[in-house]
Protein backbone atom coordinates (compact mmCIF):
# COMPACT_ATOMS: atom_id res chain seq x y z
CA UNK A 1 0.00 0.00 0.00
CA UNK A 2 3.00 2.30 0.59
CA UNK A 3 3.74 2.18 -3.14
CA UNK A 4 0.19 3.32 -3.89
CA UNK A 5 0.46 6.32 -1.55
CA UNK A 6 3.85 7.18 -3.03
CA UNK A 7 2.39 6.99 -6.55
CA UNK A 8 -0.65 9.10 -5.67
CA UNK A 9 1.41 11.77 -3.91
CA UNK A 10 2.59 13.25 -7.19
CA UNK A 11 0.25 15.47 -9.27
CA UNK A 12 1.77 14.36 -12.60
CA UNK A 13 1.11 10.73 -11.80
CA UNK A 14 -2.42 11.57 -10.68
CA UNK A 15 -2.93 13.41 -13.97
CA UNK A 16 -1.75 10.33 -15.87
CA UNK A 17 -4.25 8.20 -13.95
CA UNK A 18 -7.06 10.69 -14.66
CA UNK A 19 -6.22 10.50 -18.38
CA UNK A 20 -6.28 6.70 -18.29
CA UNK A 21 -9.71 6.75 -16.66
CA UNK A 22 -11.16 7.75 -20.02
CA UNK A 23 -9.49 5.04 -22.11
CA UNK A 24 -6.28 3.04 -22.54
CA UNK A 25 -3.59 5.24 -24.12
CA UNK A 26 -0.20 4.77 -25.68
CA UNK A 27 2.85 6.23 -23.96
CA UNK A 28 3.14 8.79 -26.76
CA UNK A 29 -0.46 9.95 -26.36
CA UNK A 30 0.06 10.43 -22.65
CA UNK A 31 3.34 12.27 -23.25
CA UNK A 32 1.50 14.79 -25.46
CA UNK A 33 -0.32 16.06 -22.36
CA UNK A 34 2.87 16.90 -20.45
CA UNK A 35 5.72 19.32 -21.03
CA UNK A 36 8.15 17.07 -19.12
CA UNK A 37 10.87 14.99 -20.74
CA UNK A 38 10.26 11.43 -21.83
CA UNK A 39 12.70 10.04 -19.30
CA UNK A 40 10.85 11.81 -16.48
CA UNK A 41 7.57 10.37 -17.71
CA UNK A 42 9.13 6.92 -17.95
CA UNK A 43 10.09 7.22 -14.30
CA UNK A 44 6.50 8.13 -13.46
CA UNK A 45 5.24 5.11 -15.42
CA UNK A 46 7.66 2.91 -13.50
CA UNK A 47 6.31 4.17 -10.15
CA UNK A 48 2.71 3.68 -11.30
CA UNK A 49 3.46 0.18 -12.54
CA UNK A 50 5.26 -0.73 -9.32
CA UNK A 51 2.18 0.38 -7.38
CA UNK A 52 -0.02 -1.72 -9.69
CA UNK A 53 -2.10 1.33 -10.62
CA UNK A 54 -1.51 0.94 -14.35
CA UNK A 55 -1.22 -2.09 -16.58
CA UNK A 56 0.71 -2.12 -19.82
CA UNK A 57 0.98 -4.08 -23.01
CA UNK A 58 3.46 -3.79 -25.84
CA UNK A 59 2.21 -4.08 -29.39
CA UNK A 60 4.83 -3.40 -32.04
CA UNK A 61 6.69 -0.24 -31.08
CA UNK A 62 3.87 1.09 -28.94
CA UNK A 63 3.24 0.51 -25.29
CA UNK A 64 -0.39 0.83 -24.27
CA UNK A 65 -1.21 1.75 -20.68
CA UNK A 66 -4.53 1.31 -18.94
CA UNK A 67 -5.90 2.13 -15.52
CA UNK A 68 -5.48 -0.86 -13.24
CA UNK A 69 -6.74 0.67 -10.00
CA UNK A 70 -9.08 -1.08 -7.58
CA UNK A 71 -12.14 0.74 -6.23
CA UNK A 72 -10.25 1.63 -3.05
CA UNK A 73 -7.30 2.96 -5.03
CA UNK A 74 -9.64 4.99 -7.23
CA UNK A 75 -11.26 6.45 -4.12
CA UNK A 76 -7.78 7.33 -2.80
CA UNK A 77 -6.97 8.94 -6.16
CA UNK A 78 -10.14 11.04 -5.95
CA UNK A 79 -9.30 12.02 -2.38
CA UNK A 80 -5.69 12.91 -3.22
CA UNK A 81 -6.87 14.95 -6.21
CA UNK A 82 -9.51 16.74 -4.15
CA UNK A 83 -6.96 17.61 -1.48
CA UNK A 84 -4.44 18.41 -4.20
CA UNK A 85 -1.74 16.48 -2.35
CA UNK A 86 1.79 17.15 -3.50
CA UNK A 87 4.75 15.60 -1.77
CA UNK A 88 8.16 17.01 -2.67
CA UNK A 89 10.84 14.42 -3.46
CA UNK A 90 13.87 14.48 -1.17
CA UNK A 91 17.47 14.63 -2.39
CA UNK A 92 17.52 10.91 -3.20
CA UNK A 93 14.23 11.12 -5.04
CA UNK A 94 12.25 9.75 -2.13
CA UNK A 95 9.22 11.70 -0.91
CA UNK A 96 9.88 13.64 2.30
CA UNK A 97 6.29 13.85 3.42
CA UNK A 98 6.37 17.67 3.43
CA UNK A 99 3.43 19.12 1.55
CA UNK A 100 4.26 21.52 -1.25
CA UNK A 101 2.40 24.75 -1.86
CA UNK A 102 -1.10 24.21 -3.09
CA UNK A 103 -1.72 25.06 -6.69
CA UNK A 104 -4.21 27.88 -7.17
CA UNK B 1 7.72 7.10 -27.08
CA UNK B 2 8.16 3.61 -25.68
CA UNK B 3 8.93 2.51 -22.21
CA UNK B 4 9.79 -1.16 -22.22
CA UNK B 5 12.12 -1.20 -19.22
CA UNK B 6 9.57 -2.78 -16.89
CA UNK B 7 7.32 -4.54 -19.35
CA UNK B 8 7.25 -8.30 -19.48
CA UNK B 9 6.36 -9.35 -23.01
CA UNK B 10 5.73 -13.02 -22.14
CA UNK B 11 2.30 -14.56 -22.47
CA UNK B 12 0.72 -16.73 -19.80
CA UNK B 13 -1.63 -19.62 -20.52
CA UNK B 14 -4.50 -19.37 -18.05
CA UNK B 15 -6.39 -22.40 -19.43
CA UNK B 16 -5.06 -24.88 -16.78
CA UNK B 17 -5.85 -22.42 -13.98
CA UNK B 18 -9.42 -21.93 -15.16
CA UNK B 19 -9.92 -25.68 -15.60
CA UNK B 20 -9.05 -26.14 -11.92
CA UNK B 21 -11.15 -23.09 -11.05
CA UNK B 22 -14.24 -24.51 -12.81
CA UNK B 23 -13.69 -27.90 -11.17
CA UNK B 24 -13.50 -26.31 -7.69
CA UNK B 25 -16.68 -24.32 -8.33
CA UNK B 26 -18.53 -27.45 -9.47
CA UNK B 27 -17.40 -29.31 -6.33
CA UNK B 28 -18.67 -26.50 -4.10
CA UNK B 29 -21.98 -26.48 -5.97
CA UNK B 30 -22.42 -30.27 -5.72
CA UNK B 31 -21.68 -30.16 -1.98
CA UNK B 32 -24.05 -27.23 -1.38
CA UNK B 33 -26.93 -28.59 -3.47
CA UNK B 34 -26.60 -32.05 -1.87
CA UNK B 35 -26.87 -30.66 1.67
CA UNK B 36 -29.70 -28.35 0.59
CA UNK B 37 -31.71 -31.13 -1.05
CA UNK B 38 -31.37 -33.33 2.04
CA UNK B 39 -32.69 -30.47 4.20
CA UNK B 40 -35.52 -29.81 1.72
CA UNK B 41 -36.48 -33.50 1.88
CA UNK B 42 -36.51 -33.44 5.69
CA UNK B 43 -38.65 -30.27 5.76
CA UNK B 44 -41.01 -31.70 3.13
CA UNK B 45 -41.36 -34.99 5.01
CA UNK B 46 -42.12 -33.19 8.25
CA UNK B 47 -45.03 -31.23 6.80
CA UNK B 48 -46.03 -27.61 7.45
CA UNK B 49 -45.28 -26.33 10.96
CA UNK B 50 -48.03 -25.10 13.25
CA UNK B 51 -46.29 -22.80 15.69
CA UNK B 52 -48.58 -20.79 17.88
CA UNK B 53 -46.80 -17.52 17.21
CA UNK B 54 -47.46 -17.54 13.45
CA UNK B 55 -50.75 -17.84 11.50
CA UNK B 56 -51.16 -21.21 9.74
CA UNK B 57 -51.21 -19.67 6.24
CA UNK B 58 -47.99 -17.74 6.87
CA UNK B 59 -46.41 -20.86 8.34
CA UNK B 60 -47.32 -22.87 5.22
CA UNK B 61 -45.85 -20.15 2.96
CA UNK B 62 -42.66 -20.10 5.03
CA UNK B 63 -42.54 -23.90 4.80
CA UNK B 64 -42.63 -23.85 1.00
CA UNK B 65 -40.05 -21.08 1.00
CA UNK B 66 -37.81 -23.20 3.25
CA UNK B 67 -38.10 -26.15 0.85
CA UNK B 68 -37.68 -24.36 -2.47
CA UNK B 69 -35.70 -21.15 -2.10
CA UNK B 70 -32.22 -22.52 -1.37
CA UNK B 71 -32.08 -25.27 -4.05
CA UNK B 72 -33.57 -22.95 -6.70
CA UNK B 73 -31.18 -20.14 -5.76
CA UNK B 74 -28.16 -22.49 -5.79
CA UNK B 75 -29.07 -23.89 -9.23
CA UNK B 76 -29.69 -20.37 -10.59
CA UNK B 77 -26.39 -19.12 -9.22
CA UNK B 78 -24.54 -22.13 -10.65
CA UNK B 79 -26.12 -21.62 -14.10
CA UNK B 80 -25.12 -17.94 -13.96
CA UNK B 81 -21.53 -19.00 -13.18
CA UNK B 82 -21.57 -21.46 -16.08
CA UNK B 83 -22.67 -18.67 -18.43
CA UNK B 84 -19.69 -16.60 -17.33
CA UNK B 85 -17.43 -19.62 -17.89
CA UNK B 86 -18.95 -20.10 -21.37
CA UNK B 87 -18.13 -16.49 -22.23
CA UNK B 88 -14.54 -17.13 -21.20
CA UNK B 89 -14.31 -20.28 -23.35
CA UNK B 90 -15.93 -18.67 -26.39
CA UNK B 91 -13.67 -18.10 -29.38
CA UNK B 92 -11.06 -20.70 -28.53
CA UNK B 93 -10.87 -24.47 -29.07
CA UNK B 94 -12.07 -26.61 -26.11
CA UNK B 95 -8.57 -27.73 -25.10
CA UNK B 96 -6.80 -24.68 -26.50
CA UNK B 97 -4.66 -22.23 -24.56
CA UNK B 98 -6.00 -19.02 -23.00
CA UNK B 99 -3.08 -16.70 -23.63
CA UNK B 100 -2.91 -13.35 -21.86
CA UNK B 101 -0.30 -10.72 -21.07
CA UNK B 102 1.39 -10.78 -17.68
CA UNK B 103 -0.73 -7.98 -16.16
CA UNK B 104 -3.99 -9.47 -17.43
CA UNK B 105 -2.97 -12.93 -16.20
CA UNK B 106 -2.23 -11.62 -12.70
CA UNK B 107 -5.52 -9.72 -12.60
CA UNK B 108 -7.48 -12.63 -14.04
CA UNK B 109 -6.18 -15.04 -11.39
CA UNK B 110 -6.79 -12.60 -8.52
CA UNK B 111 -10.34 -11.80 -9.61
CA UNK B 112 -11.13 -15.48 -10.22
CA UNK B 113 -9.90 -16.34 -6.70
CA UNK B 114 -11.96 -13.50 -5.24
CA UNK B 115 -14.93 -14.80 -7.26
CA UNK B 116 -14.38 -18.29 -5.86
CA UNK B 117 -14.27 -16.91 -2.31
CA UNK B 118 -17.49 -14.98 -3.01
CA UNK B 119 -19.09 -18.10 -4.46
CA UNK B 120 -18.06 -20.15 -1.44
CA UNK B 121 -19.40 -17.59 1.04
CA UNK B 122 -22.67 -17.16 -0.86
CA UNK B 123 -23.34 -20.90 -1.15
CA UNK B 124 -22.33 -21.60 2.45
CA UNK B 125 -24.46 -18.78 3.86
CA UNK B 126 -27.44 -19.83 1.71
CA UNK B 127 -27.20 -23.38 3.06
CA UNK B 128 -26.78 -22.07 6.63
CA UNK B 129 -29.84 -19.88 6.01
CA UNK B 130 -31.84 -22.95 5.04
CA UNK B 131 -30.55 -24.80 8.10
CA UNK B 132 -31.99 -21.97 10.21
CA UNK B 133 -35.46 -22.94 8.97
CA UNK B 134 -35.14 -26.47 10.36
CA UNK B 135 -35.83 -25.60 14.03
CA UNK B 136 -38.70 -23.39 12.85
CA UNK B 137 -40.26 -26.32 11.01
CA UNK B 138 -39.98 -28.45 14.13
CA UNK B 139 -41.65 -25.73 16.17
CA UNK B 140 -38.61 -24.17 17.88
CA UNK B 141 -37.20 -20.66 17.81
CA UNK B 142 -33.43 -20.26 17.51
CA UNK B 143 -32.22 -17.95 20.25
CA UNK B 144 -29.01 -17.18 18.32
CA UNK B 145 -30.93 -16.70 15.06
CA UNK B 146 -30.52 -12.91 15.07
CA UNK B 147 -26.74 -13.19 15.40
CA UNK B 148 -26.50 -15.89 12.74
CA UNK B 149 -28.52 -13.70 10.36
CA UNK B 150 -26.25 -10.73 11.14
CA UNK B 151 -23.14 -12.89 10.64
CA UNK B 152 -24.49 -14.03 7.24
CA UNK B 153 -25.05 -10.43 6.15
CA UNK B 154 -21.58 -9.43 7.33
CA UNK B 155 -19.95 -12.37 5.52
CA UNK B 156 -21.81 -11.74 2.25
CA UNK B 157 -21.13 -8.00 2.54
CA UNK B 158 -17.41 -8.51 3.16
CA UNK B 159 -17.11 -10.97 0.24
CA UNK B 160 -18.97 -8.52 -2.03
CA UNK B 161 -16.66 -5.67 -1.03
CA UNK B 162 -13.59 -7.84 -1.62
CA UNK B 163 -14.73 -8.93 -5.09
CA UNK B 164 -16.10 -5.50 -6.05
CA UNK B 165 -12.87 -3.79 -5.06
CA UNK B 166 -10.93 -5.93 -7.55
CA UNK B 167 -13.63 -5.92 -10.25
CA UNK B 168 -12.36 -2.85 -12.19
CA UNK B 169 -9.19 -4.83 -12.93
CA UNK B 170 -11.12 -7.44 -14.94
CA UNK B 171 -9.14 -7.96 -18.17
CA UNK B 172 -10.86 -6.73 -21.33
CA UNK B 173 -9.75 -7.10 -24.97
CA UNK B 174 -7.75 -3.95 -25.82
CA UNK B 175 -9.19 -3.66 -29.33
CA UNK B 176 -11.21 -2.04 -30.71
CA UNK B 177 -10.20 0.91 -28.57
CA UNK B 178 -13.68 2.40 -28.11
CA UNK B 179 -15.16 -0.93 -27.01
CA UNK B 180 -12.27 -1.44 -24.60
CA UNK B 181 -12.89 1.99 -23.06
CA UNK B 182 -16.60 1.26 -22.60
CA UNK B 183 -15.96 -2.17 -21.10
CA UNK B 184 -13.42 -0.75 -18.66
CA UNK B 185 -15.91 1.94 -17.61
CA UNK B 186 -18.63 -0.68 -17.13
CA UNK B 187 -16.25 -2.74 -14.98
CA UNK B 188 -15.34 0.33 -12.91
CA UNK B 189 -18.99 1.25 -12.31
CA UNK B 190 -19.84 -2.40 -11.53
CA UNK B 191 -16.99 -2.52 -9.01
CA UNK B 192 -18.20 0.65 -7.29
CA UNK B 193 -21.77 -0.69 -7.17
CA UNK B 194 -20.59 -3.98 -5.67
CA UNK B 195 -18.51 -2.21 -3.02
CA UNK B 196 -21.42 0.10 -2.11
CA UNK B 197 -23.82 -2.87 -1.98
CA UNK B 198 -21.36 -4.78 0.21
CA UNK B 199 -20.99 -1.81 2.55
CA UNK B 200 -24.78 -1.54 2.80
CA UNK B 201 -25.01 -5.26 3.62
CA UNK B 202 -22.38 -4.85 6.33
CA UNK B 203 -24.14 -1.79 7.79
CA UNK B 204 -27.52 -3.53 7.69
CA UNK B 205 -26.01 -6.62 9.30
CA UNK B 206 -24.64 -4.47 12.09
CA UNK B 207 -27.53 -2.11 12.69
CA UNK B 208 -30.78 -3.50 11.21
CA UNK B 209 -33.21 -3.37 14.14
CA UNK B 210 -36.01 -5.65 12.92
CA UNK B 211 -33.82 -8.78 12.87
CA UNK B 212 -34.24 -8.74 16.65
CA UNK B 213 -37.98 -9.26 16.29
CA UNK B 214 -37.74 -11.98 13.63
CA UNK B 215 -35.90 -14.51 15.76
Amino acid sequence: MGNVFKALADPTRRHILQLLKARPMSAGEIADHFPTSKSTLSAHFAVLREAGLVGSEKSGKNVTYWLNATVLEEALLALASALDLNVRPGPAGAPTGKPAERRS
Amino acid sequence: MTDTSQIDLGLTDLAPFFERFDRRNRLVFVAAISVSLVMSAVILAHGPPTPGWMPAKAAATAWWFAILFTPVFLVGWYVFGEFIALGRRRGRPPAGPLLTGTDDARNGVRIANAGFAFNLVLMATTVIGQALWMPFVFGYRVSAGEWIARAIMLAVGAATIYLGNLWPRTPVPRAPERTAAIRMKVNRISGWMMVITGLLAVLLGLFLPFLRHLF
